[in-house]
Formats: structure tokens, sequence, C-alpha cells
């Protein structure tokens, strides 16, 4: 119900999307820089997998030689070759 | 660039993570505000760095999952702090060696005395330490150049002091009045040139010479009226006679006469010579030992030049002389410069090169008189002058 009002709220009032969904905000520079901002926690990392968990599910990023170049608490800035970026439920 | 400034600021440790379930570890970690730089992931570790603060901070999210967590390297200046923290001594003795230095370096230290000869140095000490300038007093308190004008005044054998401030040493330097030169009333009289005399005025002494003689350089002229031998008898011990010589009385008066002095001089009507174009360059240099490096004009500009190397270098100290000097190259450009003289023009340059060389010949107070200049033949192109010049002058002078 509250989050029916808010959507529609600011539809209204013209605010960008990311101000108003739960859900992650993905920047991907070229294809070896991506940031990942309101992520909930790590699932698992390696060279070639990373699993984050998100509000609205797993984001699975797939590559090559990724260093996380900054780990914060709900943003994660991460380095290397990106071949492909998916949702999972869960 | 203000990114990297803050890391080496706050420091660095660059950690390892062992142990299973590493993600839980990074979850937790990161749930506790410590930040990961340039994390990676090994088969079995976990490698990663994080500030010195964050770095206290990690052993609560280790704990009790079997985690191992090692530090491969550190960076930054809480290390470095922390390493000359250690070395607090040397530190201590670093400032104390610069304080020493600095404080030291404000006094007198050394005095030394130089371009005295009759004046003894303690003499000038003494008179300096009167005027303010002595060991251990503070440089900057005393106004040089009014000590050396005073003890200019004060020391009346000086005619000129200056001192000379280099570091701590004070360095007086003193030029003395020069006497005038004392005349030796002692002996014979003797020719001082070769000449024909006019006149002889004896004062004292018997004359070898008269007027219309010709006298030769070094003649004697008017002998020292005769030596006397002095005898002197012990009376106890009639044996021993003892001999002296005593010296006649010196041999007084004046000869004067008529010398001649000539100079040859030859002049080309064409000439070739080298001569200075004014334009001067200046290289400078770094000598090691032998060793010379040119670090401006390092060759020579000119097609002609005149080269000449000057060296500075630091004061030796004992048998020790600091290796390295300063080297100053002076290169004079020359050219090389073609003359044609007319005929007269080639007479009037000879004549003036000749009396020039006579000048320095004839004294002052000779009397001249009578000048004459030959001009002898020219051949292959080159004029041959004679400067011909008959003075009245005196001619005795004492045997040096």
């Amino acid at each position: 119900m509250f989050k029916k009002l808010q959507k529609h709220a600011g539809e209204l009032l013209e605010l960008p999307d990311d101000v108003l969904d739960s859900g992650p905000r993905i920047v991907i520079v070229g294809r070896n820089k991506m940031t990942v901002e309101y992520f909930t926690e790590v699932v698992q990392f390696t060279n070639e997998e990373i699993i984050l968990k998100t509000p609205v599910g797993r984001l699975r990023i797939l590559g090559k030689g990724f260093v996380l170049s900054t780990v914060l608490q709900t943003e994660i800035h991460l380095e290397g070759q990106i071949n492909g970026l998916s949702f999972e439920e869960g | 660039m203000f990114s990297r400034v803050f890391r080496y600021y706050s420091g660095r440790v660059y950690i390892k993570v062992t142990g299973e379930d590493l993600e839980r570890f990074i979850n937790q970690a990161v749930r506790d505000g410590i930040i990961f730089y340039n994390g990676k992931k090994l088969p079995y570790s976990f490698r990663a760095e994080v500030s010195t603060q964050d770095f206290k901070r990690l052993r609560k999210a280790a704990k009790g999952s079997g985690i191992k967590i090692a530090i491969r390297a550190k960076y930054g200046f809480p290390f470095v702090a922390l390493r000359w923290r250690r070395r607090k001594g040397l530190i201590v003795g670093l400032f104390l060696i610069f304080t020493a230095l600095t404080v030291l370096s404000q006094f007198v230290i050394t005095i030394d005395v130089e371009g005295n000869d009759r004046v003894p140095t303690e003499q000038i000490f003494a008179e300096a330490e009167k005027l303010g300038l002595k060991t251990w007093v503070l440089k900057n308190n005393l106004d040089l150049e009014q000590i050396s004008k005073k003890l200019q005044e004060n020391i009346p054998d000086l005619i000129w002091a200056t001192i000379d401030e280099r570091g701590t040493n004070m360095k007086i330097r003193v030029v003395e009045k020069t006497l005038p030169e004392k005349v030796i009333y002692q002996g014979d009289l003797i020719a001082a040139k070769t000449g024909f005399v006019d006149q002889v005025i004896v004062i004292q002494g018997i004359p070898v010479v008269k007027e219309g003689d010709t006298v030769k350089k070094g003649q004697v002229l008017i002998k020292a009226a005769g030596g006397m031998t002095e005898y002197s008898i012990d009376v106890s011990n009639s044996r021993e006679v003892k001999q002296n010589l005593v010296d006649a009385p010196a041999a007084k008066g004046f000869v004067r006469g008529r010398v001649w002095y000539s100079a040859e001089k030859e002049v080309k009507l064409a000439e070739e010579f080298t001569e200075k174009t004014g334009r001067i360059t200046v290289g400078w240099g770094i000598k090691i030992q032998d060793r010379v490096i040119m670090i401006t004009n390092q060759n020579n500009p000119y097609e002609q030049a005149i080269t000449e190397t000057k060296s500075y270098a630091l004061p030796s100290w004992r048998n020790w002389r600091f290796p390295v000097e300063l080297i100053k190259v002076t290169y004079e450009e020359t050219k090389n410069v073609h003359v044609e003289r007319t005929v007269s023009e080639a007479r009037q340059l000879a004549e003036a090169q000749a009396r020039e060389e006579l000048r320095s010949l004839i004294p002052a107070e000779a009397q001249v008189l009578r000048e004459k200049v030959r001009i002898r033949t020219s051949e292959n192109k080159v004029e041959y002058v004679r400067l011909e010049v008959e003075t009245f002058e005196e001619l005795a002078v004492y045997r040096q």
C-alpha cells in the first residue's frame, strides 16, 4: 500500500527511478569497470564469478580476472573483463 | 593524486586471508564499516588492502570462523613514523648536531692575520681584541668595517686593514707602510754606466778618474780613503796579536758625465699578427680528481682562441683535499690581422717603439743633451730605425 503510494508520488514529481526503487544501481564503464550500489552482501567471489545478493534477487557477474578495487558497506567497485550479467531468484 | 596522498598518510596493510567461507568474513567486515581495496581472489585465499585503522577492527569479523589473517606488507606514513620513533636517539642526535652547528656558526672561532711582516701578529690580535674582535664573540655584533678602520688608525705602521668573514674564521688582512729605502754609504763609488766623465767633485776619498776619461760600467771612480789595519795586543799574553781591518770611511762625491743610449727597432711594411677580438666565452666545469666534466661551453666556440683554465678548490684540510674542484675555462677569441704600412708610418712606429724602450733605461733626473734618429736603409720592405740619446747624468753609485 505504502509502496504503491510512493511510486505514484514519484511519478507525479518526476523523480529518477533509482531514488524510488529499492533495487541495486549498476554502472558499467566500458567492459572492465563496474560499480554496484545497494547490494546486501557478497555471496560468492572468485576470479571468474561474483555473486551479489540484492533486494531484487541475486546478481551474477561473469568474467575474467576480477579485482574488487573498493568494497564499501553498500557499494562495490570492481575491475576486470566483464562477460555476462544476470539476475537469479533467491 | 589526492587519494594517493591520503593513502600514504593513513597507511595501508596488505593482508592475506585464509580459511573457510571467505564471503561471510567479507560481508561481516563490510558491515562493520571496513573498506577493502584491490581485493583479489586466489585459489585458497583472499588478498586485499585495508587502512591501518580498519586493520585493528578486522579481528572482530574474523572471530570464531576459522579465518586467519596474515600481513603481507605495510605501506605508508604510520609505519615510517613508527620506525623513526624507534630511532629516537638518532633524531635527537641529528637535531643536536644541527643546533650545535647553528649556534656555533654564530661565533667567531678563529682569527688569522695575513700580510704583516714588521708588525707582530700578537699586536694586531691585541688591538683587535680591544676593538671587540676576539674569539667566542657573536659575529652579528661586530661592525667589521668600523673595526678594520679603527685597527688601521690604531696601529701606525699599517696603511690598510680589512677583515674578511669566512664562516667562523675572521681573516685580518693588512698592508704595512713601506719605509723609504736606506742608502748605505759604504766603500767605493763606482760607475753605474759606461760614459764620458765631465765633472768630478770629491768630498771624501781618492779620485781614480779625471775629467775627460771614459769609464766603463763597474769601474771604480772614487776610492774610499785608505783602509786601516788595527792591531790590538793583549798585555798579559803578548804572543797573540789581533789584527782587525777597520773599514775605511766611505767615499763621497759626485762624478757626472755623458752617457749614450741607443735602441734599434725594425718595422715591417707588411705584417701579420694575431690580435684579441674582445669576445670572451666562459665555460664552467667540474674536476673530479683527474677527470674533467664541462657543464657549460663544452668546446671552444671560436676558431682561434687563447684558452685559460682556472680552478677553484675548497680549502684543504691538512693533507686532505676535497677531490672535487670547480673549473673555469676562459676562451678569448683571437684573429689574424694583416697590416700594410707606408714607409713614413713604419718609421714613426719604429721611432716610437725605440723611445718606449729607452724611457725605462734613462733615469728621470738625467738631462737629455741630444737626440738623434737615424734611419737606416730599408731592406726587404723592413724599416730599420736607430734612436740615439745623449744624456748628462750622475755616474757614481755605491757598490750594491
